[in-house]
């Protein structure tokens, strides 16, 4: 069907929102990417604005400033939860969906209950088993943490990607003797390409781009992971603002965020799909 | 959590059971109700506004407007940009010697300029529109995604039947929509009760005063800065009853849309 394109008042008045919203993206791309390079006293001019002088300086303060080590931890961080998310979020879906158990769809719904409760609500009860066992301050503390959080967002994708297969491969192999254990490796996890990077996707990203977490659990200077660290650097309270902390917290935004958009725009597709499994059954 | 929330705290350790005292601290709380007001604020004017603009942005981009592509591309950005981050640059931005202030004095709008956060009656407001700005992508992924699987055979029998355009929106794609609007304002007003700290600390702490602290940001400030464990905990039940009744009915659906499918 072929659409006529037509020049109208209308049609140029539809216009005004989309570039009104349009504009304002691109405002806050430039200040987060152009923002860094800028040095210090150029800065003080104010972020939108035709920049002059142009360096490095705010990434070499920044890592000087101890952004290297919130790179670091946050990076071991979302590696191991990925890693734990993969290989134990895909034998629980594989269970939900495949396997016949007591309380199977009870266990399912309560799993996938737990991906939408506050945070804060754990963070209290956490904190203080925390304080007794000595966790807190410490990266497997953490590591365990993010695990319990990334959980039962992953079955809940597995277990509604694993539910789109035949049953009958499934059971065919049942059939012939194939412990659950086999299937799952040879037959399943190879056929589940798009599922593994949609959960890496969305793991990844949650635990890199975690704030509170890091902000009650690892408050050691050399155990901050990154978004803590960059509100650390970026120092004072959001009223007072000056110039080489707000160049060097810029850096910190820029390193924080320009690979995990860069790796989004490569995977859009996964992405969206995450989004909308749930939404759209 | 619920323990807690009957117990008399010192220094991070119980002291026995007082009953309901808490809950009664915590109803005799002035800030405690500024807060849930703040909270209803904040979902009664995003969720709609979010909703009209994405739906409308959702059928303007569906129906191909000029630049459509660019638009898809562009609009995905706030989506996937961390909360932390967007909230940070905003600070920036919404500062009182900001760019913002600075564009508006540049076009002769000196008057609106503005201390969006840092004062009393505009943080809360500065809060709700970054929340807009931040979500409306969010909601057109959702609604897109949706208006791609609708027939296009319904629109054709509409046409041939003499159906105008604005008809066939009201009759025909918005009731196909309606699934989709109800679980868009399911996860959006779970996300603004339990998963808002991290723009109220980055941008406001809660401040001035009281007057953009939301409940969960309450809680915080509450175990982790007053030592009041008591009430902040009493305070995370209510949180938790709030947030239940929408969980449930979202886990329920899901449930009960497997079961029709015989799984």
């Amino acid at each position: 069907m072929a659409r006529v394109r037509k020049t109208t008042v209308g049609s140029v008045f539809m216009q005004v929102p989309f570039v009104f919203y349009s504009l304002t993206i691109v405002a806050m791309c430039f200040i987060l990417i152009v923002t860094p390079f800028r040095s210090g006293d150029d800065l003080a001019r104010g972020l939108l604005v035709r920049p002059t002088a142009f360096g490095l300086g705010n990434f070499r303060d920044a890592f000087a400033s101890g952004l290297g080590d919130g790179v670091r931890n946050s990076l071991t961080l979302s590696v191991l939860t990925c890693l734990f998310t993969i290989v134990f979020g895909g034998i629980a879906g594989y269970a939900a969906s495949f396997m016949r158990f007591r309380f199977r769809r009870g266990l399912a719904s309560f799993m996938n209950a737990c991906i939408y409760v506050s945070t804060m609500l754990i963070a209290l009860p956490l904190f203080l088993q925390y304080r007794d066992l000595h966790l807190v301050n410490s990266i497997i503390g953490a590591l365990l943490i993010f695990l319990g959080l990334r959980l039962p967002f992953s079955v809940y994708l597995f277990k509604s990607y694993f539910d789109e297969f035949s049953i009958e491969l499934i059971e065919a192999a049942k059939m012939d003797g194939v412990s659950d254990m086999r299937i799952f490796w040879r037959i399943v996890f190879p056929l589940s390409k798009g599922v593994v990077i949609t959960v890496l996707l969305f793991n990844f990203s949650a635990v890199w781009t975690d704030y509170l977490i890091g902000l009650l659990f690892l408050q050691q200077d050399r155990l901050m992971t990154i978004m803590p660290k960059i509100m650390y650097i970026f120092g004072s309270g959001p009223m007072v603002t000056h110039a080489t902390s707000l160049g060097q917290g810029f850096a910190g935004l820029f390193v924080a965020t320009v690979p995990i958009v860069v790796i989004y725009f490569f995977t859009k597709k996964y992405y969206v799909e995450g989004l909308t499994l749930g939404s759209l059954k | 959590m619920l323990i807690f929330s009957l117990q008399g705290w010192s220094y991070l350790r119980p002291q026995g059971f007082n009953q309901l005292k808490n809950y009664l601290d915590l109803l005799n709380d002035p800030h405690f109700y500024a807060t849930m007001l703040n909270n209803v604020l904040i979902i009664v004017s995003v969720v709609p506004v979010v909703a009209v603009i994405s739906l409308a942005f959702a059928q303007a981009i569906f129906s191909r407007i000029p630049g459509y592509k660019i638009y898809t591309f562009l609009f995905f950005i706030p989506v996937i940009l961390p909360d932390v981050v967007v909230a940070r640059v905003l600070t920036e931005i919404l500062n009182k010697v900001g760019p913002l202030n600075a564009v508006l004095n540049a076009i002769g709008l000196n008057f609106l300029a503005k201390d969006w956060l840092g004062a009393p009656g505009l943080s809360l407001f500065s809060i709700i529109v970054s929340l807009i700005w931040k979500n409306i992508g969010f909601a057109l992924i959702l609604f897109l995604a949706r208006l791609t699987t609708i027939d296009i055979g319904i629109y054709e029998a509409a046409e041939i039947d003499g159906a105008t355009s604005t008809q066939k929106y009201f009759s025909i794609t918005l009731p196909l929509l309606s699934a989709t609007i109800k679980i868009y304002i399911v996860l959006q007003v779970i996300g603004l009760m339990a998963f808002l700290f991290n723009y109220i600390h980055v941008m406001t702490a809660g401040g001035p005063g009281y007057s953009s602290t939301v409940l969960e940001y309450f809680i915080y400030l509450n175990i982790f800065r007053l030592q009041e464990i008591g009430r902040g905990s009493a305070a995370g039940i209510i949180l938790m009853l709030v947030t239940t009744v929408f969980i449930y009915y979202f886990v329920f659906r899901t449930t009960r849309a497997e079961r029709e499918a015989g799984r």
